[in-house]
């Protein structure tokens, strides 16, 4: 097995969520019901032609520079031409020989880079769902703008190919152009896979696996292929250049396609649509408001003292990463809030199944919960306590105290009455603390939490019970 | 198809009811733009009984400007063609000789124009399509700037070559029913009209410009009709005073292969989606049967597509598709040179200006038809063809009039001081 390298390629497929289509007016939107995003344009009804809508523009610069790459200034719209039902004009609208990014590049964690080759815009297809006898086709994804992504062939191992999607993916959602969502196709995934021995110069022959749905998917197909490929040349065989799937029932690969089914697209440049030509000062314009990515905010959390472990967990709920990084701005016990978050926040979210994105708490409520908490109004109990009801309900945490009537006393003069009727009420405990029972000093006080309906501040209730039992010894001394 | 008693019926697809009946301004419109409630077959059987749901713009313009749409007028299928002799919605004749082709592919338009049934109609001009039959009925025909008039919605054959014009029995009419369609329009982002354009045929003094003929057009064989009337016309205009110096275009001698070639090849793509699928004549249950759908294209059509595919293939591009649009650019700049220089270009239209019906669609389409023609088409240039008879002659003859991209108003001013003292 270590006789070979395995090389790997990925092409993604992102779905921008844009509000409109690339090319027409329709919304952009996978919840609707189907066929009701649609226009002349999306069912290239006869004399329908399409118009670029910039926003795909802007989002797709975004992706170039978050991805370090050189940016192509004057850009054609080129025809991919194929018969298929889902592909209502007869062709796909791309960018075959100007796409809009080239030479861009993903760091993994280790710090191996992996090149990214380009980036082009391009449409999606309608969505076709097979019956028995029929095929039942769904427009609204007729014209969803794309980007398609290809990296070098610079991966190396299914888990780096894992990493490298995670990688563009985290970078996809920072910038809010996609949703990234695998297992709903809006982040779809091809690899390609070819093995060679160690050392030699050139690659061998490569399979593609289309359109897998999820990471183990990834890692599963990847995993098969290379045994797969690695058998065939120890026995003698050849590595066919083929087009493969992943099929989930039976965890195997399947063929789609092999050499000879090569289809001949006849690219040709989109005479329906001019050239477009971008001025640096409109490129700049767009790259300044790109958002922090997901790099640069690793290394400013590591440098206010979160652990590696502890950043993984907030970078797997996004909008828990994004309501830290808002209580990184107020002047609070970070740490503190961090648990809060990924403690008691974490466990009520797992106990409800939900996610933080339907939670109602605010930053403002964490920023009250700790206030009361440094004052000593509340306890650390307090806290768990109240974190479930400010997730459920919109509501002030103030509020929250009042209503459960959990407020510490924290007036000294009620909790020396507190203390006063305790110490009237048990001589007998005095008489043991006085002769040096410690036990009786606990008991003593716990005696004055109950009377308090556990509301008494603890720290107060033993200062001040150490106060009164010196006052009373000296009381004995006298009276005696 | 509608109840056509007689042959002179074919010219109409069918009449329109709907589109501001009451008004003055009579049109008729080419079969292929979309009219919402109305039908639109674009010559052809697969988008027999089809309706829109959209206006082009086109229509929707001539809505705006209370023009009385009266008709959708035959045409050869999809625009591809220049005899209108339509496999399935009839031969279209000469509006003045019944045994003689009305040329195409807006020969419903040409015709209903030159019997007097509109003032003006309008049509598409991709490689002549509006000139070449105004010439043979003896009307006037306009093709404008390639991008003047939006393209949304009028059914597409060649996307770079496509332009939008008018047919009409007078230039005051044809100007005036141009204008209408004459509209910033965002929805075709190939378009681009300048601020307030607006066509004009007399805002320019026609005896200040300078003229100039091709000399790559002297080689071609003209008719004798045609001859005769096109250097009577040199002579009256130089009886004027008018310098009429002989200019070179080298690249002209592959008109003909670049439009195949570049037309065909875009046409092949542009008319991939008549696939049975979403509309028309609905025979594709599945993407195996798509070749029943396309079966009901006629044989000129599956012709182009099948030179087109070709054209395209991944091991010809190189060689016919790329190598062509090179030699267009080259054309392109030289056709710049000229108008550095000149004002117009001027031109027979048609070396065949009698064309017989059963004369064959092939030997007229590929060896005598439309040379002068494509330049205007490959450039993007306005021409217009003006008639150099008398209205009625049994065999008019045209003359094809150019100029600069977005300077209509020079051709149109110099095609009034025709009609004024030249064609009289």
């Amino acid at each position: 097995m270590n006789n070979y390298q395995t090389t790997i390629g990925i092409e993604i497929h992102a779905q921008l969520n844009t509000k409109r289509k690339i090319f027409s007016p329709s919304l952009n939107n996978s919840n609707s019901k189907p066929n009701t995003n649609i226009h002349p344009i999306d069912l290239a009804f006869p004399g329908a032609l399409p118009r670029f809508n910039e926003e795909v523009l802007s989002k797709s610069l975004l992706i170039c520079k978050a991805l370090n790459m050189e940016i192509t200034k004057e850009m054609h719209w080129d025809r991919k031409n194929y018969f298929y039902h889902d592909n209502p004009k007869g062709y796909q609208i791309t960018q075959k020989d100007t796409p809009i990014g080239r030479n861009g590049q993903i760091k993994l964690d280790d710090g191996t880079i992996i090149g990214i080759d380009f980036m082009h815009m391009e449409e999606d297809t309608a969505k076709s769902f097979h019956t028995k006898d029929a095929i039942l086709l769904d427009f609204n994804r007729s014209g969803v703008p794309l980007v398609e992504i290809v990296s070098k062939p610079e991966i190396h191992s299914a888990n780096q190919a894992k990493e490298y999607i995670e990688k563009l993916r985290e970078i996809l959602l920072f910038l809010n152009v996609s949703d990234g969502k695998m297992e709903e196709g809006s982040l779809r995934v091809d690899v390609n896979v070819s093995v060679r021995p160690f050392g030699q110069e050139h690659l061998n022959e490569k399979v593609e696996i289309k359109n897998l749905n999820s990471f183990s998917n990834v890692i599963q197909s990847i995993e098969i292929e290379v045994k797969d490929q690695i058998k065939k040349y120890n026995t003698s065989q050849l590595v066919e250049s083929s087009t493969k799937k992943y099929v989930e029932d039976t965890k195997q690969l399947e063929i789609m396609r092999t050499k000879n089914g090569i289809i001949d697209y006849r690219y040709f440049a989109e005479p329906d649509l001019p050239k477009i030509k971008l001025t640096d000062q409109y490129i700049n314009e767009i790259i300044e408001s790109i958002p922090k990515l997901p790099n640069e905010i690793k290394e400013q959390l590591q440098e206010i003292g979160v652990s590696n472990k502890d950043i993984n967990i907030l970078f797997s709920d996004l909008q828990m990463l994004e309501f830290y990084l808002q209580l990184t701005k107020e002047n609070i016990n970070l740490k503190n809030a961090l648990n809060y978050l990924l403690v008691n926040v974490n466990e009520y979210l797992n106990k409800n199944k939900l996610q933080m994105k339907d939670v109602k708490l605010t930053v403002d409520n964490i920023i009250d919960l700790e206030f009361n908490l440094q004052n000593g109004k509340i306890s650390s109990a307090h806290v768990k306590k109240i974190i479930p009801i400010i997730c459920e309900k919109d509501i002030n945490v103030n509020q929250v105290i009042e209503d459960l009537n959990i407020a510490q006393i924290t007036d000294i003069n009620q909790i020396n009455d507190l203390v006063m009727q305790v110490i009237k009420n048990n001589n007998q405990s005095i008489v043991d603390y006085h002769n040096g029972k410690d036990r009786a000093f606990g008991f003593l006080i716990g005696q004055i939490m109950k009377l308090s309906k556990g509301q008494a501040n603890p720290k107060l209730v033993s200062d001040c019970l150490v106060l009164k039992l010196k006052e009373s010894i000296d009381e004995n001394i006298e009276k005696n | 198809m509608s109840n056509k008693t007689k042959d002179n019926d074919n010219y109409l697809i069918a009449k329109v009811d709907n589109v501001n009946p009451n008004s003055e301004k009579k049109i008729a419109i080419k079969d292929i733009h979309a009219t919402i409630n109305n039908p639109m077959t674009a010559g052809s059987y697969i988008l027999k009984d089809f309706s829109p749901f959209y206006n082009s713009h086109v229509v929707q313009r001539l809505i705006e400007d209370n023009y009385n749409v009266v008709a959708r007028v035959n045409m050869d299928e999809f625009a591809m063609g220049s005899s209108n002799k339509n496999p399935f919605y009839g031969h279209v004749s000469n509006a003045h000789d019944n045994d003689n082709i009305s040329g195409g592919s807006s020969g419903g338009s040409a015709y209903a124009v030159a019997k007097g049934i509109v003032p003006v109609a309008t049509g598409t001009d991709t490689g002549g399509s509006i000139r070449q039959p105004a010439a043979l009925n003896g009307i006037y025909g306009l093709k404008p700037t390639y991008g003047l008039i939006s393209r949304y919605g009028t059914v597409g054959f060649a996307s770079s070559f496509d332009t939008i014009g008018m047919l009409g029995s007078n230039l005051l009419k044809l100007t005036e029913a141009t204008n209408s369609l004459i509209k910033e329009d965002l929805k075709d982002q190939t378009s681009y009209v300048p601020v307030d354009y607006q066509l004009a045929d007399d805002t320019i003094d026609p005896k200040k410009l300078k003229i100039c003929t091709i000399k790559e057009f002297e080689k071609i064989e003209v008719d004798q009709n045609t001859k005769v009337e096109y250097q009577l016309a040199l002579n009256k205009l130089k009886m004027q005073g008018y310098q009429i110096k002989e200019v070179s275009i080298d690249t002209i001698e592959y008109s003909l292969e670049l439009y195949m070639t570049l037309a065909y090849g875009e046409a092949s793509s542009n008319l991939s989606r008549f696939d049975g699928v979403r509309y028309g004549n609905q025979n594709a249950s599945s993407a195996s049967s798509f070749q029943r759908s396309r079966s009901l294209f006629s044989y000129e059509i599956k012709k182009r597509l099948i030179l087109g595919s070709l054209i395209l293939s991944s091991n010809k591009a190189e060689t016919y598709f790329s190598k062509s649009q090179k030699i267009r650019m080259k054309m392109y700049q030289q056709v710049q040179n000229i108008f550095d220089q000149y004002d117009l270009i001027i031109s027979p239209v048609t070396p065949q200006s009698i064309v017989h019906k059963e004369q064959s669609t092939v030997e007229y389409d590929y060896v005598s038809r439309d040379i002068f023609i494509y330049l205007a088409n490959l450039t993007g240039v306005p021409a217009l063809a003006i008639p150099l008879k008398k209205a009625n002659d049994l065999h008019p003859v045209g003359m094809q009039i150019m100029a600069k991209q977005y300077q209509e108003k020079k051709i149109l001013s110099f095609a009034k001081y025709m009609e004024g003292n030249i064609n009289e």
